[in-house]
């Protein structure tokens, strides 16, 4: 036998992901919402006689479904602490650099097959609804598609970086919905500095309306969100007692 | 063999362990005793690295914990209750335990079947008894065939028959060999079962070595536990 090395923890990480319950209901109501929201944001525009693409339907539920990826990115890190499980992984994997990176990769594994999967399936539901009533289902516009799969991937991110500093899934929804629902849409309102929130930052990927940010910058702020709070929190797991 | 020197923890201004030290041998079940809130648990955190400690160090095979390559194949460790989340199966647990550490899954129904829950295997962590809780933790501890078994408060929640039965399983680890450190605030637990005796109160070691020899001058162990931990305490 050989020293297992950060494959094994990683196969570890996507393991526990794999066989708990809640995190696969997260995953697959993600798609399902998006499945629906697809269909209806097309069917209103069909019957309202508003010329719409399925992309644009699309782009339309982000702001929804991005409520399931903040439980998607959340649920990775929270669970270990529902219980005594931290106490387990500690003991297989007590090099926890190691194993902070391993519970990344698989949150990102979790997140980005929830993001591209729900982006995928809101877009068929959006065209197969407009084909229904015999409308094209028009451009398809790849770069804001995978541009809203960066965003809830980014969302995502964000969700599992106070999930590592607050260690349990209810403030860490509490905190990050509120933020991204209501903070933002109400700073929006007040003031230009709202650009810099990570969610405002971020929606420059799939629609660039700032006159600041662009595509690029914009992730990288909202990244830099992700970098700051996930980094407080690391430093705080590594150093501190379980 | 673990080996612990000098051991230090503190909480703020409260010292919990005051220069702990002690050992524990291959082919030697060895008891760690004292009173709720002595230190036993806060060692043994130590020992598996879940806590850091202000000073000394804790050593398994002569190392520490973190620095070995795959812990579970040198340490199975048990510290209150099944350690899985409630919404797992016993299988999908041990198989991402084993899974971390290299170990063949194989072993997933051997262990299950060693503690007597394969009927059980495929049942959610949340519907057990806080004694199939304690097997599957123990399921957990033997995953990687470790030389070394740290238990706190194994018979926690298990019915007579089951105490007898992990009685009968750490002696015969430590007859094949192996080191067994438990821990117990309970001294029928564990006389009959232990060969050595660490006891500990108020953070301090206030006797260890073999049985007979902690309790010469004693009429029985309880006796000895009573006088020896009171004495710290009234310190």
């Amino acid at each position: 036998m050989t020293a297992p090395g950060l494959g094994s923890a990683v196969a570890a990480e996507l393991d526990k992901l794999r066989t708990l319950p809640a995190m696969l209901l997260a995953l697959a109501g993600t798609i399902v919402a998006g499945a629906a929201l697809g269909s209806a944001f097309a069917a209103a525009a069909v019957a309202g006689r508003v010329a719409l693409t399925a992309t644009e339907a699309t782009l339309a539920t982000v702001p929804y479904l991005q409520a399931g990826m903040l439980v998607v990115g959340a649920w990775p890190f929270t669970h270990e602490y529902a219980g005594s499980q931290i106490r387990s992984t500690l003991a297989a994997m007590p090099r926890r650099p190691r194993l902070l990176v391993a519970k990344t990769i698989a949150t990102l594994v979790a997140a980005g097959l929830t993001a591209a999967g729900t982006v995928a399936v809101t877009w068929a539901a959006g065209a197969i609804t407009l084909r229904a009533h015999g409308i094209p289902e028009g451009d398809v516009g790849l770069g804001s598609l995978v541009g809203a799969v960066g965003y809830l991937l980014l969302m995502g991110l964000l969700a599992a970086g106070v999930a590592l500093l607050v260690h349990h899934l209810v403030p860490t929804l509490v905190t990050t919905l509120s933020v991204v629902m209501i903070a933002s849409p109400l700073l929006a309102a007040q003031s230009e500095h709202a650009r810099w929130l990570p969610d405002r930052a971020a929606q420059q990927l799939y629609a660039a309306t700032d006159a600041v940010l662009t595509p690029g910058t914009g992730s990288l702020v909202a990244l830099g969100w992700v970098m700051a709070i996930g980094g407080i929190a690391a430093l705080r797991f590594v150093r501190r007692d379980a | 063999m673990i080996d612990i020197e000098q051991l230090v923890k503190r909480h703020g201004a409260r010292t919990v362990l005051d220069r702990v030290g002690f050992q524990a041998a291959p082919g030697r079940v060895t008891a760690f005793l004292g009173p709720n809130g002595a230190g036993k648990s806060s060692t043994l955190r130590i020992l598996v690295g879940l806590d850091r400690a202000d000073g000394g160090h804790a050593l398994v095979a002569g190392r520490r914990y973190s620095e070995l390559a795959a812990p579970l194949r040198t340490v199975g460790s048990m510290l209150d209750g099944s350690g899985a989340h409630r919404s797992r199966t016993a299988r999908a647990h041990l198989a991402w335990v084993a899974r971390s550490n290299g170990i063949g899954g194989h072993r997933i129904a051997e262990v299950l079947d060693r503690v007597g829950l394969t009927d059980h295997a495929r049942a959610r962590v949340g519907s057990y008894s806080l004694g199939m809780g304690q097997r599957l933790g123990l399921a957990a501890a033997l995953l990687g065939e470790p030389e070394v078994l740290v238990l706190d408060e194994p018979v926690n929640g298990l019915d007579p028959e089951g105490i007898r039965w992990i009685r009968g399983l750490l002696r015969g680890h430590a007859d094949a060999g192996g080191t067994v450190l438990l821990s117990s605030h309970l001294m029928s637990e564990v006389a009959g079962l232990a060969d050595d005796i660490v006891m500990i109160a108020g953070g301090r070691i206030v006797a260890s070595g073999p049985l007979d020899e902690v309790t010469s001058g004693y009429a029985d162990l309880e006796d000895a536990f009573f006088a020896l931990t009171d004495a710290e305490a009234s310190r």
